[in-house]
């Protein structure tokens, strides 16, 4: 099976991925990775993406169990589709309404338009790797962000 | 026995695939047969045949949008074999919904 290599264009990347970071709210969750991913040129505009992901949010909240919250957000603004990871010190709730407790944070970016199969072949790929035990085990204790990186990159499409 | 089902989420990248995941998964461990249609971001893959859906003991439908060739299914929704759930209350908790269709 042939790996996804697509160098400056790739679906992850080292700069989106945070660990231990000491953050208590899915809102402030959001804007953080949201803000990094326009510094790194994968979102042109902060607010129409931020705005995107919270209108997905409102529809239902998107922790899935497992600790896991896969907030995202299909919109112009996001120029190449990305998948950033961020790991909180703590676990904490997603939203009030909803007991669900999160660590694992996986925010994706996909363009309105055509982002390409190959892209959301990794993305579905990745998604279903997360109900893997072990795959998620790894990611929690995981210190090394290098490792993370060759962990989340080496999915198989 | 023979499980079909269909996911969908509204934005097709992640649930839609997980939700597939979780059914196949689950549905392998009890040794059941299984045939999961994806209508997501990519399109709809795995696309599953009338022959198929017809010799299915139950369909699960886990969509949170309106889906593509839903009258396929209508026999099985008359003889009361259709299980329509939230694909995220399938990500949870897969093997409460295989629970509920064995008792169907």
């Amino acid at each position: 099976m042939e790996q996804m290599q697509e160098k400056g264009n790739s679906v992850i990347s080292r700069e989106l991925i945070f660990i231990d970071e000491e953050f208590s709210t899915k809102n402030e969750v959001i804007a953080f990775i949201v803000k990094q991913a326009e510094a790194t040129g994968y979102v042109s505009e902060f607010k129409d993406f931020y705005d995107s992901v919270q209108r997905r949010e409102a529809e239902v909240p998107t922790a899935i169990g497992y600790q896991i919250a896969i907030p995202h957000g299909k919109t112009g603004s996001v120029k190449n589709p990305f998948i950033a990871f961020l790991r909180t010190k703590d676990e904490f709730q997603w939203t009030a309404d909803n007991e669900e407790m999160v660590r694992l944070v996986f925010l994706i970016g996909v363009p309105q338009e055509s982002p390409g199969k190959l892209h959301l072949k990794f993305i579905s790929q990745l998604s279903k790797k997360l109900l893997d035990d072990e795959f998620r085990e790894k990611l929690l204790n995981q210190t090394d962000k290098g490792k993370i990186f060759e962990q989340l990159n080496s999915i198989e499409i | 026995m023979k499980v079909v089902a269909v996911t969908a989420c509204p934005t097709g990248v992640a649930h839609t695939y997980m939700a597939q995941e979780a059914i196949e998964k689950e549905c392998r461990k009890r040794g059941y047969e299984v045939k999961v249609e994806t209508q997501g971001s990519m399109g709809i893959e795995n696309e599953l045949e009338q022959e198929e859906v017809d010799a299915a003991d139950v369909v699960i439908l886990a969509v949170a949008i309106s889906i593509e060739g839903e009258d396929r299914f209508e026999e099985k929704m008359d003889a009361g074999k259709v299980i329509q759930i939230d694909p995220g209350e399938v990500i949870k908790h897969p093997a409460d919904l295989l629970d509920k269709a064995e008792k169907l």
